[in-house]
């Protein structure tokens, strides 16, 4: 697997998905050594991610729009998943539905619920379907909206429900661009494994 | 006759001082007179804030001119759990600034839930020429650039802590910035770095260093080559191990086994992520000895559990997942006589059914095989009033006990009744009993417990808990010695937090969250209780326009004597006192 180069940039990592059509600016263009990432979808999608492993890196091209990127990143993350997530191929074979998380409960560190959830496709007993720790969280930043707020991903099947999840979180009225921001709290998934293979 | 106190020259009393190292006690050392006040300003070494918006860097500067050591926390506590959203504060910062000009001579800065920057970890290694202890605990907002920094220009640095703190890994090469001439290293935790650092720097690092006793490596680092940076340094004391797996390779487990063999003063042991079962005899020639062990982060299965702990009779402290199982505490009960410290994990929290066979009864045994225990954290998800019973009258000596139902609103088990009178065994036979943290099925009943008995607690966590007011009014009208309280989703109001607001003043913080706690309550308490800054925090806009008997999402008191801070993110307002209405 190749490593990605240390010297990722903020601007590079940022995720920004903007209005069909509006150019991004200072943006490289995707490589091929760019991990598609997609966070909607079934529950056993492996969100990939880049060195280092605690970063959530999104490539989505800065002039395609934004459902044609989401559906790349879609395509290329289910070929990545293919290669390493072994167990987890049968979008209907997943675990019951996950109940309400309650925000900070367990009382469990961040640090700790990461380094777990890094596990997950490590773990041996896929069988039961419900590896340990169930949750990725990111730091999202919405336009309009001042604050950085941790969320969970794993708890939002698709798009709609996340954003319509922030727009309730935030002052802002309306969501127009959703920014998903690299940060400490995102939660690398099976590096270590991908990187010996 | 002569007083005494005023009869003895001011060197020797500075020189008896010289003795007294806790900081409680130098607080009271500088009560006894205006004398001793000064005296004891002047040749105070340390100081320990425990609240960084209590005071203001400019007052601990001026109150003590030739500090050598700070420690100073930031966040409220639930900030570990994602309850404090982001840019809160905590930034260190101004104090950092501060003190660059203030105390060139500054050896030792501690942090906890801070926020520093690049920026101050420049300043710091520039300003402090005989700079030696940073400890950063659960901080955040630096880069591997920022220690680069550290490491190239503090000379005398001997110890480099970064227990759980948010590091943005830019580069593995800042480890490389320690100079070759620089050997003063006495301990290094990188086990929350992300990325690899330099493993041919860190081999020199370690081999050059002949003082190295903790050395706490990261989960990047790869455990074939651990041997060989134990053999650089068979001194070391404290071993913090990377991911504990390897391809199966004879050499690389009798290395590691020979290695370990070397280190005859190791006494604690830990990292061990992702690890293979079939590596762990390599440490045994090290366990007998272990007095700390954190196998925290091992997913490994009770078996070998068992038969690793069971190799370490001198056991003080273990930190382990439920993995252990009952039968595991069984074990380490009959085994670790001299255990003090038990903390067991959850492998599972966000499941819905037990994955393990964890139950009560594992820390029945424990508390009834090992008569030193005294502080204990143990997630588990069932828990009976007989079996607190029990623990509470096995060790009355604990002195910290958290328990963590993982449901929350658990009742007894077998009874199907709150665990009232479990949790108030615990604190009417636990005399000494300093800090308690909640949970399950609790009434009012339980606070009435705890404020009847529990007068050395100093800090109790409450969740989903209580009935009404009266239980909030238990706790604060009874335990003399708290000075940290922290409740979240509990049905406490206005009364309560009102005809206790003086207690307020007493203790260092108070936060409640998802409670019903008014706005109004809230303005009232900020108007009559000037030395108290009452932080309401809510997202959902200003508090102004809600009604006043709309209760707020958050809200944090605490004890200040540096007025309103002046950093707050605009989801915060500090209620005012009189004195600022204009």
């Amino acid at each position: 697997m190749d490593k990605t180069s240390s010297s990722l940039n903020f601007k590079e990592t940022e995720l920004r998905l903007g209005l069909p059509g509006c150019e991004s600016p200072d943006r490289k263009p995707v490589t091929s050594t760019d991990r598609g990432v997609s966070f909607f979808g079934n529950k056993n999608l492996n969100i990939n991610v880049c060195s280092p492993l605690n970063n959530l890196v999104a490539s989505v091209g800065a002039k395609r729009g934004f459902s044609n990127a989401i559906d790349e990143s879609v395509k290329k993350l289910h070929e990545k998943n293919k290669q390493v997530a072994g167990t987890n191929e049968d979008a209907n074979a997943h675990a019951p539905a996950a109940k309400t998380q309650i925000v900070g409960w367990p009382p469990i560190r961040s640090f700790r619920k990461n380094t777990m959830a890094s596990n997950l496709t490590k773990s041996n007993d896929e069988a039961e379907g419900k590896p340990g720790f169930e949750c990725l969280y990111v730091k999202v930043s919405m336009d309009g909206a001042p604050y950085l707020r941790k969320v969970d991903l794993k708890i939002y099947n698709n798009y709609m429900e996340l954003s319509s999840a922030l727009e309730k979180m935030m002052f802002a009225d309306s969501c127009r661009r959703l920014r998903i921001m690299k940060g400490s709290e995102a939660i690398g998934l099976a590096p270590r494994a991908m990187e010996k293979s | 006759m002569p007083r005494i106190a005023y009869s003895f020259p001011e060197e020797v009393l500075e020189h008896v001082f010289s003795f007294i190292e806790s900081t409680t006690d130098r607080g009271s050392i500088s009560l006894v007179c205006k004398s001793w006040y000064e005296i004891e300003r002047w040749c105070r070494k340390r100081v320990f804030v425990g609240n960084c918006y209590a005071v203001s860097p400019a007052m601990v500067i001026k109150r003590f001119p030739k500090l050598r050591s700070i420690t100073l926390k930031g966040k409220p506590h639930f900030a570990d759990f994602n309850l404090v959203p982001e840019g809160w504060g905590g930034y260190v910062c101004p104090w950092i600034k501060a003190m660059a000009v203030a105390y060139p001579c500054l050896e030792e800065i501690k942090l906890k839930r801070m926020i520093i920057s690049d920026d101050c970890l420049d300043l710091i290694a520039k300003s402090f020429k005989n700079f030696t202890v940073l400890v950063l605990t659960s901080c955040e907002g630096f880069t591997t650039d920022g220690l680069a920094a550290i490491a190239a220009n503090c000379r005398n640095l001997r110890e480099l802590d970064l227990r759980e703190s948010e590091v943005e890994d830019i580069c593995g090469h800042w480890l490389s910035h320690f100079p070759d001439s620089y050997t003063s290293l006495v301990s290094l935790n990188i086990s929350c770095l992300a990325n690899e650092v330099n493993f041919p720097a860190l081999e020199r690092l370690v081999s050059r260093c002949p003082n190295l006793q903790t050395l706490r490596l990261n989960r990047a680092a790869p455990l074939d080559k651990l041997a060989n940076l134990l053999r650089g340094a068979p001194q070391l004391v404290e071993l913090g191990t990377g991911a504990y797996t390897s391809e199966m390779r004879p050499d690389v487990f009798s290395n590691l086994a020979a290695a370990f063999s070397g280190c005859k003063q190791m006494k604690g042991l830990s990292g061990f992520w992702d690890v293979l079962p079939s590596y762990l005899p390599a440490a045994y020639p090290v366990c007998s000895r272990l007095t700390s062990l954190n196998l925290s982060y091992a997913t490994i299965q009770s078996p070998d559990l068992i038969k690793l702990v069971g190799q370490c009779q001198s056991l003080q402290r273990l930190w382990v997942l439920d993995y252990i199982e009952d039968a595991g505490l069984d074990m380490l009960a009959a085994t670790c006589k001299d255990l003090r410290e038990l903390r067991v994990f959850p492998s599972d929290p966000f499941g819905l059914e037990l994955n393990v066979a964890l139950t009560e009864q594992g820390l029945v045994s424990v508390s009834e095989g090992c008569p030193k225990l005294h502080s204990v954290l143990y997630f588990c998800r069932q828990m009976t009033n007989a079996a607190l019973n029990i623990i509470a009258r096995n060790r009355p000596n604990m002195t910290r006990f958290r328990l963590c139902i993982i449901e929350p609103r658990t009742p007894d088990y077998l009874t199907l009744q709150p665990l009232d009178a479990g949790f108030g065994a615990i604190v009417e036979h636990c005399k000494g009993l300093q800090r308690l943290s909640l949970s399950g099925l609790l009434t009012d009943r339980v606070f009435e417990y705890i404020g009847t008995h529990a007068k050395k607690l100093e800090m109790l966590s409450v969740a989903f808990a209580g009935d009404s007011d009266l239980g909030l009014h238990h706790v604060l009208s009874g335990c003399d010695n708290l000075r940290k309280l922290e409740i979240r989703d509990c049905p406490f109001g206005d009364k309560a937090l009102l005809a206790n607001a003086a207690k307020l003043e007493t203790m260092r913080s108070l936060w409640m969250s998802s409670c019903s706690v008014s706005y109004g309550a809230c303005k009232l308490l900020g108007q009559k209780l000037p030395r108290l800054n009452v932080e309401v925090i809510d997202e959902r806009g200003p508090p102004d326009s809600r009604p006043d008997s709309s209760p707020v999402e958050k809200l944090y008191i605490y004890r200040t004597v540096s007025g309103p801070r002046l950093d707050m993110p605009g989801y915060v307002w500090t209620m005012e006192d009189d004195s600022c209405i204009s």
